[in-house]
């Protein structure tokens, strides 16, 4: 499956499933938006196993990504649910740090990369700085040679990074442009607060849909949530975001909590700012950190419920749709194009 | 005359018509106008300001940026996602 194709659906409410199998890495990038190390948390793999084990033919996401940390750490685990998530009809993404790059996958994790239906590999300074680059696009290589969809992710300190073109020029060349490139920057959030360029968007009181409250994420402990938000995964989880335990619920119950509940539904047609304006709970400088900040007076929710259930509500949320990213819109308008790179012509 | 100020003669239809900050003409459907009757001046703030939302990600993305989207670019990034997709 084609980066393009996957990001196409990346707006959809419910169309996708992020799960975080574990927070451990053998990396130590010093931009980590996780923190990740060895001994960073990782719990049972029962509850993925379990979520994913729910998927019908008639009920499953479009597209799980699997994410961590490393999630190749977990090689057996994600061969399992790739091959249980095709079963019904998913089709399943990693992103990796390609720690294995020099020496070869080992035999566990080589089952895993066959298993998947798409690669992305990170590449950037820092990853650099642990796995060399001609080592990683040598993988890629050999996984586009096998008729592989692949892709890197490559993250900078802003367009005007000299990292950038080189780099760039580097994976179009060494990849003969059949490798979709998804560039973004590095965010002040992990390891990378210290390093960043880039501030946080903050939250205006008037309407801002939010972008990432669409497809669910199971934390590395479980926990469903209904947005990506790192602040979110990194919990504790408010209340108003908690979809329910991947141990517990089904992909049919947490699609329809994701789709129905009134505070997620207003956070995509409204935003946070708009909310705590409107209907209590403070607004802090940062739009995730307002949102964080929503569950802090049970009164906000009932508020937000009665506001939902108004007449006309379904215009606003169908406007708010409109203003999803479409799939090259993901990242800034001058890197749209490198997403397409490799991309199928249409017969 | 309508009233486009949110009186009591106040005409939804009207007041989202002409005060759209977006630079195309307005494509509404019979049931978004008969929807758009029944709303009041705050809801129709709302959906003005969704459009607008909507139209600077179009602008950015098909268009040469303008010097408020530069800065916009510059200065933030859009949300800190667990992963970036």
């Amino acid at each position: 499956m084609h980066l393009a194709d996957l990001l196409a659906a990346r707006s959809t409410p419910g169309a996708g499933l992020f799960l975080s199998l574990t927070r451990r890495c053998p990396l130590h990038c010093a931009h980590c938006s996780t923190g990740s190390t060895m001994r960073s948390e990782q719990h049972s793999e029962q509850p993925f196993a379990k979520l994913v084990d729910s998927f019908t033919v008639a009920s499953h996401p479009e597209v799980v990504w699997l994410t961590g940390g490393e999630p190749l750490l977990r090689a057996t685990l994600v061969a399992r649910l790739a091959e249980r998530a095709r079963g019904s009809g998913s089709a399943t993404a990693l992103l990796s740090g390609m720690w294995f790059a020099e020496r070869g996958p080992t035999p566990r994790v080589a089952r895993a990369l066959r298993a998947v239906d798409h690669i992305s590999a990170s590449i950037d300074r820092y990853h650099e700085a642990e796995v060399p680059r001609a080592a990683v696009l040598a993988q890629l290589r050999v996984l586009l040679d096998e008729g592989r969809d692949v892709s890197v992710h490559l993250v900078v300190h802003g367009p005007d990074d000299p990292y950038l073109t080189e780099t760039v020029d580097d994976v179009r060349t060494v990849l003969d442009d059949r490798c979709p490139i998804h560039v973004s920057v590095i965010a002040p959030v992990g390891r990378g607060r210290d390093i960043a360029n880039a501030g946080l968007l903050r939250a205006s009181g008037t309407a801002d849909p939010c972008e990432l409250a669409s497809w669910p994420v199971v934390a590395y402990d479980g926990t469903v949530i209904a947005c990506c938000s790192q602040m979110a995964v990194d919990g504790p989880v408010p209340d108003h975001l908690r979809l329910g335990h991947a141990a517990v619920d089904s992909w049919a119950v947490i699609r329809e909590r994701a789709l129905t509940s009134p505070m997620v539904r207003a956070l995509r047609t409204y935003g946070p700012g708009w909310i705590a304006e409107r209907h209590g709970g403070g607004r802090c400088d940062g739009y995730c950190e307002t949102c964080m900040s929503l569950s802090g007076d049970p009164a906000i929710a009932t508020r937000v419920a009665a506001h939902m259930a108004r007449p006309g509500i379904e215009l606003l949320e169908r406007h708010a749709a409109a203003a999803m990213p479409a799939a090259t819109q993901w990242v800034d308008p001058p890197f749209g194009g490198l997403l397409e790179l490799g991309r199928p012509v249409p017969a | 005359m309508l009233d486009d100020t949110g009186g009591d003669d106040f005409n939804p239809v009207e007041y989202y018509i002409q005060h759209r900050k977006v630079e195309d003409d307005a494509q509404l459907s019979e049931d978004e106008i008969a929807t758009l009757e029944g709303m009041d001046r705050t809801d129709v703030d709302d959906l003005i300001d969704i459009d607008w939302r909507a139209w600077k990600l179009r602008r950015r993305h098909g268009q040469p940026p303008s010097t408020e989207d530069a800065t916009d670019t510059a200065d933030t990034i859009k949300r800190v996602g667990a992963v970036s997709y």
